[in-house]
């Protein structure tokens, strides 16, 4: 399909992506139908609520689902390769390598007992074949550019002598390290105070014009989307309900629960009389197919028609890159 | 009965450590008047959620005052502070922490009432307990389930059904909805603007959100290492703020709205730790409107007009000569 050589079209395209965990008896679908792509020096944001498969498709692309979880159906092309047939050794290659992740907490991801320039460099001499020095001289080098003062020095430190805001920006340095050409991360800045957290999104928005870096960007909040995201997929029950330029779908939301959302979050610059929240709770994902909408026991626009079937994730006019999973027209959902 | 429910003057809470004291709270002075909701905002370490839990009485003071209703408050523990009891009560993060789970739902609720009126007969009890369930959004056939049986944020409801069942006058709420999904969070928002008027309460509301609190609060209180910075009623605030870290604080939030702000307004590098705050000003290591005094003096907390105050130089000529409130 495309040439390995000048890869045209997209870093990363998500083909009909579909995960589950099975948990005891129970199957969980935590990822549904998820189709969309990356292109180079792109940010891609993809925001929802806890449970809506956001962090699932995250991690499936990757396949560092937990042993619960597994990938039933669909293709996850890196530049045409599909991620999700490839041998575990060359799959091992493409993590830290063409793709890297980025966690909400970094102490996860930090070992507590090693210099931060030991597992720096554990990186460059596995993914670049450098030699030990030269490893944690370049290591320094990303420290450094990401943003952490006396970086040298800081490198010869364990994590816990670093700041939340800190460490997180050692764990992008290392993600970087590997030069990858997509990144994944998930809700990176969830953790930190916000005077810390936009220095982080600045540094983000930075290496993607300095490296044409892609970005896979999971997060629940919109406001992270409105500042850094060129498109963002509107993820709901294991679903992409919503997706499009990131300025078009806030500022336009031709889904009820986009609405719904944006209307919920108290906004800084007027005082909401009262927010409008979405009445009940996400449906659960383990009592198997939907017949219905997945929104629609919740949704204030719900009529007979949505309660039929699901409907597809389609465009409202023929030909338009948004899309969305719902029967209404844009007038409708705006009023 | 005085207008000022509780007055806080000076307080100070101080952690022992090596090799130095953590100073998370440094001479704190503010007031909440009845009817009133303030918010006490600042990022990780600025000694927020201190001060909540040395109003309860939950970690000892260090120095100062905290006067409830006209009275200095005894330490937990001792005799005279009982019947404060029912008329302060504390909401956490976290609901998961704060209910026990072998505990049906009704019997949680129906614990502090059991506590602080003894003599209420069981079934007054147990119907006080259902009208409160259904005044928070709960719906009252829940009240044989256990917390794991419901959600987070049905969860939360339960903890202020609890709060509210000793009918307190100032209900205390740390990050109450931060830990909640945005359409939840809105959901209990709503739930306590329509508690406050109903119950005429009054809330210390903390929190690190800022859109929050805009929604919510009556006046606002900016902190930072220890001290406060700002302070000034919510929409005054908001819209001309005067600190430079309170001006940094809201360039930092992430808005659907406003275009990107100029990195110039933001704070740089890190917070520093609150055992040892820099010297003079202590935002002034991160400050972008720092200048050669700043290091060297500490701004004193000024009255400007307006009912608000800044600690700044760069206000130091408005300052009013009234008398500090």
């Amino acid at each position: 399909m495309s040439d390995p050589k000048t890869p045209p079209g997209p870093l990363l395209t998500v083909e009909d992506l579909h995960t589950e965990y099975r948990v005891e008896s129970r199957v969980v679908r935590a990822v549904t139908e998820v189709s969309f792509a990356v292109a180079r020096g792109e940010i891609v944001g993809l925001v929802g609520e806890s449970g809506s498969g956001k962090s699932a498709t995250g991690l499936s692309i990757l396949r560092l689902l937990p042993p619960e979880g597994r990938i039933v159906r669909g293709r996850v092309l890196l530049d045409g390769t599909d991620l999700t047939k490839l041998p575990d050794a060359e799959m091992r290659r493409v993590r830290g390598g063409r793709v890297a992740m980025i966690f909400q907490d970094p102490m996860t991801s930090l070992n507590p007992y090693l210099r931060i320039e030991e597992q720096l460099a554990e990186v460059g001499v596995l993914h670049l074949g450098l030699s030990q020095k030269d490893a944690i001289d370049q290591a320094v080098a990303l420290l450094d550019r990401v943003g952490i003062p006396d970086a040298r020095r800081r490198a010869r430190g364990y994590p816990h002598e670093m700041s939340g805001g800190m460490r997180q920006r050692a764990m992008i340095a290392m993600a970087l390290l590997g030069k990858p050409e997509l990144l994944i991360a998930d809700e990176p800045t969830t953790a930190l105070d916000v005077t810390i957290q936009a220095q982080i999104l600045e540094l983000l928005r930075e290496l993607v014009q300095e490296r044409g870096l892609s970005v896979i960007l999971v997060t629940h909040d919109l406001g992270v989307i409105a500042e850094v995201a060129d498109r963002v997929l509107v993820m709901y029950a294991g679903r992409i309900v919503e997706t499009g330029s990131a300025r078009d779908v806030l500022a336009r939301p031709e889904h009820p629960y986009t609405t719904a959302l944006l209307r919920s979050v108290p906004q800084l610059d007027q005082r909401a009389g009262r927010l409008e929240s979405i009445q009940g709770m996400p449906p659960r994902l383990d009592q198997g197919l939907f017949t219905e909408c997945t929104f629609a026991p919740r949704c204030r626009l719900v009529r007979d028609a949505c309660r039929t079937a699901e409907p597809p994730l389609a465009p409202a006019v023929a030909g338009s890159p948004r899309l969305r999973r719902c029967i209404l027209s844009p007038d409708e959902v705006a009023k | 009965m005085t207008d000022t429910l509780l007055d806080v003057t000076e307080l100070s809470v101080h952690f022992p450590a090596v090799p130095l004291p953590v100073r998370a709270v440094d001479g704190v002075s503010f007031a909440i008047h009845r009817g009133e909701t303030l918010a006490l905002v600042g990022e990780s370490g600025c000694g927020k959620s201190t001060i909540a839990r040395a109003i309860m009485g939950l970690v000892p003071k260090t120095a100062g005052d905290i006067r409830f209703d006209g009275t200095s408050m005894p330490p937990l523990g001792e005799p005279a502070r009982r019947p404060l009891l029912s008329r302060l009560q504390m909401i956490f993060q976290d609901p998961d922490a704060s209910l026990n789970p072998r505990l049906t739902i009704l019997s949680s609720v129906a614990e502090p009432v059991e506590i602080t009126e003894p003599k209420v007969p069981r079934a007054e009890r147990e119907a006080r307990v259902l009208a409160l369930m259904s005044d928070v959004g709960l719906d009252p056939t829940l009240a044989g389930r256990y917390p794991h049986e419901l959600s987070g944020g049905q969860r939360q409801r339960v903890c202020i059904a609890r709060a509210l069942a000793v009918r307190p006058e100032l209900l205390v709420c740390d990050e109450a909805v931060s830990a909640l999904d945005v359409s939840i969070q809105a959901q209990i928002l709503n739930l306590l603007v329509d508690l406050r008027e109903r119950y005429n309460l009054s809330y210390l509301f903390i929190t690190h959100d800022l859109r929050v609190v805009r929604h919510l609060a009556t006046r606002v209180a900016v902190m930072y290492l220890g001290q406060i910075v700002e302070l000034g009623p919510t929409d005054a605030l908001f819209d001309a703020p005067r600190h430079p870290y309170t001006r940094a604080l809201l360039a930092a939030v992430p808005s659907l709205t406003k275009a990107k702000v100029a990195a110039a307004a933001r704070a740089r590098g890190e917070i520093p730790s609150p055992s040892n705050p820099p010297s003079g000003c202590r935002f002034h290591t991160r400050c972008p409107e720092v200048f050669d005094r700043c290091p060297r003096e500490e701004p004193a907390f000024f009255v400007l007009p307006e009912a608000r105050r800044c600690r700044c130089f760069l206000v130091e000529s408005e300052r009013t000569t009234a008398a500090e409130p």
